[in-house]
């Protein structure tokens, strides 16, 4: 399998041999996208973290005395162990320096194929398989107040945190005031009139097992090589394929980049929720950002979702 | 009866001239390409449907002399444009009436401009208006017209352009549209024609979509190099689009059949 990068370098370059439609390289938004960084946690001392990179590297990072810390909700320096998963996001001055770190944050967005007791099986699509999430007693009243209907079928969005080598759900990742859909009946697909090809909707984060950057599409060609999923989208979001690329801008921040579609966003699209983050989102999720891209758009991860301007085409 | 038939044709051809008027200034292309340049500019089109529109009414209204020579020298003018453009072969569609007229120019327009030329010619020496005759019009003149109008409708292309148009509402970006769709369209078209003998594989070695251009890549060998030859294949409207592109870099060549089958759809 080639590298994204590589793939989308090639369709851009076979792209612009037909359109000679040479994209901008400048940023999408009113202000420059951030730098976070993944990693395991090899050392940290209060103002020092040392991450293993998932290219190998290892990457230090100085924590700024207003650094902010999340593990299963605010904690302090003693999170930050060694072995644990951490993505952080720097300051807004430039260089490196930690302003928010998530310890061990992860997030199952899906269908609800089982539960017993305390533990709910999701189905999380193709490309993310099935997950088990355990809820504690603690947070079970929390997520359903946002769903309410924790039963077979039911569309379920839970922000957790991996402990000893389990997911623990903590909390919904949408809060929005309008229940989810459930899975099999999703809105109705609008069928005619014209497609605006500048996007203005939710996007939320998903956990990409190999800290990947870029975006999950719901509406990705289902022939050739667009690596759609097939079941069409529920929302009329024109047609990409992976490798796509999006200009992507947080409207809550202003911040904007180019980010490629390197997955398909199979189950975003069933959802008819809306991210209130900065105002009411115009329309459901549109993207599903891996959590580098959400984080270097501005979003905390820990909140779930941002209100989005993507503009596809070139 | 000669003469009955000399006299329809002042209302049915000021008819015809307003339509084409009325079209020309309300039905816009439908093209998936917004990149593409329209084969005339507006202002160009706009200043024929003027000429079509004051034709229409002057024909309908006066029955001066001039005004009919007007409407033969148009119409001997519009056979001339499309059959040159059928004889050249090109995918230019005749705008006739407006976005409706944009398949290309074939022999059932030359046909329908010659008609019309003809009925122009006919009525050339009517001493009546256009209102005057569809004043006194009998059974016999609306018989005439009705047969004209369908044997018109019978010979346009663009009535089957305006049943698939309003049949076929799904904007391109949105519709869902089989590789064999786009593999017929790409293997109809000039582009498909200028390179198909340089191509060195049947099989494209990637294929993919962008709202409503569909992507197909083959290899291929130019002036003894190795190549790639990109199409896009537009996925929607109703004159589809090919265009194609030669990438002679090698990098392409060091990828050629990784970016795709590998990427889809491939669960965690």
């Amino acid at each position: 399998m080639p590298p994204p990068r590589d793939a989308l370098l090639r369709r851009r370059r076979l792209r612009e041999a037909v359109f000679d439609d040479h994209s901008p390289e400048h940023h999408a938004g009113d202000s420059r996208p951030l730098r976070g960084i993944e990693g395991t946690i090899v050392d940290a001392s209060p103002h020092l973290l040392l991450l293993s990179a998932p290219d190998g590297s290892e990457v230090r990072l100085p924590i700024s005395a207003m650094a902010s810390i999340w593990h299963a909700g605010r904690a302090g320096p003693a999170a930050l162990r060694p072995g644990r998963n951490a993505i952080v996001r720097p300051t807004d001055a430039g260089g490196l320096a930690a302003e928010r770190i998530w310890v061990d944050i992860t997030r199952v967005t899906g269908v609800i194929a089982g539960r017993s007791a305390g533990v709910i099986e999701v189905d999380a699509g193709p490309h993310r398989g099935h997950v088990r999430i355990v809820v504690p007693g603690r947070a079970l009243g929390r997520i359903q107040v946002r769903h309410p209907l924790l039963e077979p079928g039911s569309l379920i969005d839970v922000i957790g945190v991996r402990r000893d080598g389990e997911i623990q759900g903590l909390l919904p990742a949408t809060m929005s005031p309008q229940p989810a859909s459930h899975a099999d009946h999703p809105p109705p697909a609008r069928r005619s009139g014209a497609v605006s090809r500048i996007l203005r909707g939710t996007a939320t984060w998903y956990d990409h097992p190999r800290g990947a950057y870029g975006a999950a599409y719901p509406a990705l060609d289902p022939h050739g090589d667009g690596g759609g999923c097939g079941s069409g989208p529920a929302s009329p979001l024109p047609y990409l394929s992976m490798a796509s690329e999006l200009h992507v801008r947080n409207d809550c921040t202003g911040r904007g980049t180019r980010i490629p579609v390197i997955e398909c966003g199979c189950l975003a699209a069933r959802f008819c929720d809306r991210c209130v983050r900065c105002g009411t989102s115009p329309r459901g999720r549109i993207l599903e950002l891996t959590r580098t891209a959400f984080v270097d758009l501005g979003g905390d991860l820990d909140k779930g979702c941002f209100n989005v301007t993507a503009r596809v085409g070139h | 009866m000669i003469h009955l038939l000399r006299e329809v044709q002042v209302p049915f051809l000021g008819g015809v001239l307003l339509l084409a008027c009325a079209t020309k200034l309300v039905v816009r292309g439908d093209d998936p390409d917004p990149a593409a340049t329209p084969p005339h500019p507006r202002s160009f089109v706009l200043c024929v449907a003027l000429a079509e529109g004051t034709l229409g009414v002057a024909l309908l209204v006066t029955p001066l002399g001039i005004v009919r020579l007007a409407d033969v020298v148009f119409f001997a003018t519009a056979t001339s444009v499309i059959a040159d453009l059928t004889r050249r072969g090109s995918e230019e569609g005749c705008g006739c009436f407006g976005g409706l007229s944009t398949a290309p120019a074939g022999r059932r327009g030359v046909a329908r401009a010659a008609l019309l030329m003809v009925a122009a010619i006919a009525s050339a020496g009517v001493p009546r208006t256009g209102v005057e005759v569809l004043g006194s019009a009998t059974g016999w003149s609306v018989v005439l017209i009705a047969t004209e109008c369908a044997l018109l409708l019978a010979i346009s292309p663009e009535l089957a352009v305006a049943v698939e148009r309003t049949r076929q509402s799904i904007p391109c970006e949105l519709r869902d549209v089989p590789l064999s769709e786009t593999y017929a369209t790409l293997r109809s078209s000039g582009a498909w024609r200028e390179y198909e003998e340089s191509l060195t594989s049947a099989e494209p070695s990637d294929v993919w979509r962008e709202l409503c251009n569909r992507y197909v890549v083959y290899p291929a060998r130019i002036d003894d190099r190795q190549v790639e030859v990109v199409f896009a294949v537009a996925v929607g409207g109703r004159r589809p689009h090919v265009r194609a592109g030669v990438v002679r870099d090698s990098v392409c060549e060091e990828q050629d059949g990784d970016a795709g089958s590998q990427w889809a759809h491939s669960p965690a």
